[in-house]
């Protein structure tokens, strides 16, 4: 309603507007915990996420490990430093390799090749989750990695 | 003028308005939109009401007691709001999530280490999902004790009823998802329950879970249940819920005596009718010609005590709906929903609990019969809300005219609170007695 605008006639008590009134102030407030709630939110979200990653990947290369030994140690070494497959734990290996690659490796395997699939969609028997430990497992040797030019023959036994 | 005629011409639409809010509500798109006339006048009111598709889900008038927080604490129109709050959230949701469950438990650990909002949208998501079992229970308790499911409301109470089973089932469906320990453990707690039904209690669990174990089946049924038949069951039935409140009237009538005797006193000289649109009910407006104007105002009553539910009644459901989402947005923000351990069969949590809504039937199953505490007392008692409308037909609706149903059911509310409190605070591996002060186990 602009201000020059005949006003109307009151036709309502004052005090039922008065209380719309209030309504209205707490309408308001919360309104602005809204913003603020999502504000404070984004906020701490980066760190949140930061020790969210940490502790994933600490739980992850944990359960990735143990996966590792029951599941590869056999053809890559118990510390995947190769055996009748390649050496996995190389710098040449891991530095050429992203997550992305060495899930679809692992869940597929290499046909024609020794290295079976593994993920339940491909006949295997690791869900997505539990490939994707196995990566973060691999994934950590990588700053402590040995430089094995001829990773990919593996070790022959003896 | 027909009503028509009115929203058809120009009369109203801030012809004489100045400035650019005039020529907003003059431009054909605001109009297309938004067809009533712009006056603040008891007219101007009553036609918003009914040619505007928000308002008009609302009568155009309503008595004057429905505004007040006390008689309804607002709690149904709260759980309507938390539910909109979790169809949202579920949405965001749905867009991360894979029900399977090699993919679950990592779609969980996304939404918190690479999903704009993602936790936060699951922390509102699941607080909320909490809150609503206990504000549609807090709900269906104000109702009893306003005697508000007497006649001619039975049959809402039925449909209330349903509307409380089918929050659990949402809420327990909804726990599975995760994949997580505390999932897998509660959901097994939880179905075993249905193992205790003589006969074909075996059959019903492997049914309800797909197999004899928790798995890959158990997962997706449970989801398409919770992502598309119970939001539709819901949403139907919570439209003929709310339809059937509208037409009721809203609240229940008071008599003259009784609690809310005050009323009776202060309302005549509160709404004397040169305040309650003449022009409305002088019959120059007729509303709709096939609406008679006992259910335009609802109910029959000696003194006009309406009041316009736009701005009133709808301000007042904004600001209420606002809070909530405030509400669930600071628990969101302060408090991380739970992801413990990835799920596994071979290892079992101590306390294996249920959700905390059935720690009282897990309580009571720690003491008797399985039979008894699993299936008799839960069945007898849906069975006995279910027809309390039907049994109870003492019309009053002041505690002190109907004692004896006060006092039964009020027995019954302490007795499920005080299993609910033991079961979810009090007990620890074993189900040994141990206080939340020893250790808390409790977990949400
Ligand atoms: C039966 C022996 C065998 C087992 C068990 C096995 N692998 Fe292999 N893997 C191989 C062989 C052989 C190759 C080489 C395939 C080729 O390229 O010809 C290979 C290749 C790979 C490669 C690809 C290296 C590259 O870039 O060429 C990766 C990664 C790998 N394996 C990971 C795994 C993981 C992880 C496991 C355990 C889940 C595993 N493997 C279990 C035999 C095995
Ligand atoms: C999904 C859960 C539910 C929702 C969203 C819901 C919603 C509502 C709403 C919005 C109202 C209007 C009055 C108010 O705000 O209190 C209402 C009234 C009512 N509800 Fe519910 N309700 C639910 C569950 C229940 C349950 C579990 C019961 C009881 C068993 C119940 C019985 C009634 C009755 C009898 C009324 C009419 C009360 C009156 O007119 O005073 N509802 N409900």
């Amino acid at each position: 309603m602009p201000r020059d605008a005949p006003t109307p006639p009151p036709f309502e008590p004052v005090a039922l507007q008065r209380s719309l009134e209030r309504y209205m102030v707490w309408g308001l407030v919360f309104m602005l915990a809204l913003v603020a709630g999502f504000v404070a939110y984004r906020v701490r979200e980066p760190g949140l996420r930061k020790e969210a990653l940490r502790s994933q990947t600490a739980s992850y290369t944990a359960v990735g490990r143990t996966l590792y030994r029951a599941s590869c140690a056999e053809c890559h070494g118990k510390r995947a430093e190769g055996g009748s497959g390649p050496t996995l734990n190389a710098k040449e290996f891991l530095k050429a390799t992203t997550d992305a690659q060495m899930q679809l490796l692992i869940s597929g395997g290499v046909s024609g090749s020794d290295m079976p699939a593994w993920n339940l969609d491909y006949g295997g028997t690791m869900t997505d989750e539990q490939v994707r430990q196995i990566v973060t497992f691999l994934r950590g040797l990588e700053p402590n990695a040995p430089s094995v030019p001829g990773w990919r023959k593996g070790k022959a036994p003896g | 003028m027909s009503d028509q005629d009115v929203l058809e011409s120009n009369e109203g639409v801030g012809v004489d308005e100045p400035g650019l809010s005039g020529r907003l509500h003059r431009s054909q798109v605001w109009r297309s939109m938004f067809r009533h006339p712009q006056q603040d006048t008891p007219r101007g009111r009553a036609l918003q009401g009914f040619s505007n598709f928000f308002l008009h889900v609302y009568p155009v008038k309503i008595p004057r007691r429905v505004l007040r927080n006390r008689y309804s604490w607002r709690l149904g129109f709260i759980s309507g709001v938390l539910f909109l709050i979790l169809l949202i959230t579920g949405l965001y949701l749905m867009f991360v999530y894979t029900p399977s469950v090699g993919a679950a438990y990592g779609d969980m650990q996304r939404l918190k280490t690479g999903v704009g909002f993602g936790q936060l949208i699951r922390n509102v998501h699941r607080w909320s999902a909490h809150l609503m079992v206990l504000v549609v229970f807090l709900h269906m308790v104000r109702v009893f004790y306003a005697g508000a499911y007497k006649h001619p409301r039975e049959f809402n109470w039925v449909f209330g009823i349903m509307l409380l089973l089918l929050t659990l089932a949402f809420s327990f469906t909804g726990y599975l998802l995760p994949w997580d320990q505390l999932a897998y453990w509660a959901v097994t707690v939880g179905t075993n329950l249905v193992k205790y039904v003589p006969l074909i209690g075996n059959p019903t669990q492997n049914l309800l879970i797909g197999g004899d174990q928790i798995g890959q089946s158990t997962l997706l049924r449970f989801y398409a249940l919770h992502v598309a038949v119970l939001p539709a069951a819901l949403v139907m039935i919570l439209g003929i819920h709310i339809w059937r409140v509208r037409k009721d009237g809203f609240a229940v009538r008071r008599s003259n005596v009784g609690a809310f005797e005050e009323d009776a006193v202060a309302q005549p000289a509160a709404a004397a009718p040169a305040h309650a649109a003449p022009e409305l009910y002088g019959g120059r407006v007729r509303l709709l010609g096939v609406v008679d104007r006992e259910s335009i105002t609802a109910e029959a009553r000696p003194v006009d005590d309406t009041v316009f539910t736009w701005p009133h009644l709808v301000v007042r459901h904004v600001v209420v709906a606002l809070g909530t989402a405030a509400v669930v947005l600071a628990l969101g923000v302060a408090f991380s929903a739970p992801l413990r351990g990835l799920a596994n069969p071979n290892v079992t949590p101590e306390p294996a609990k249920a959700p905390w809504y059935f720690a009282g039937l897990q309580e009571l199953l720690s003491r008797f019969d399985p039979l008894v505490a699993g299936i008799l007392i839960p069945a007898a008692a849906v069975m006995a809300f279910v027809f309390l409308p039907y049994l109870d037909r003492n019309p009053a609706t002041e505690a002190r005219n109907r004692k004896v149903a006060v006092t039964l059911f009020s027995i019954l509310l302490s007795l499920a609170v005080v299993l609910t409190v033991v079961g979810t605070f009090f007990r620890g591996p074993g189900w040994q007695w141990i206080p939340p002060w020893d250790h808390w186990y409790v977990e949400l």
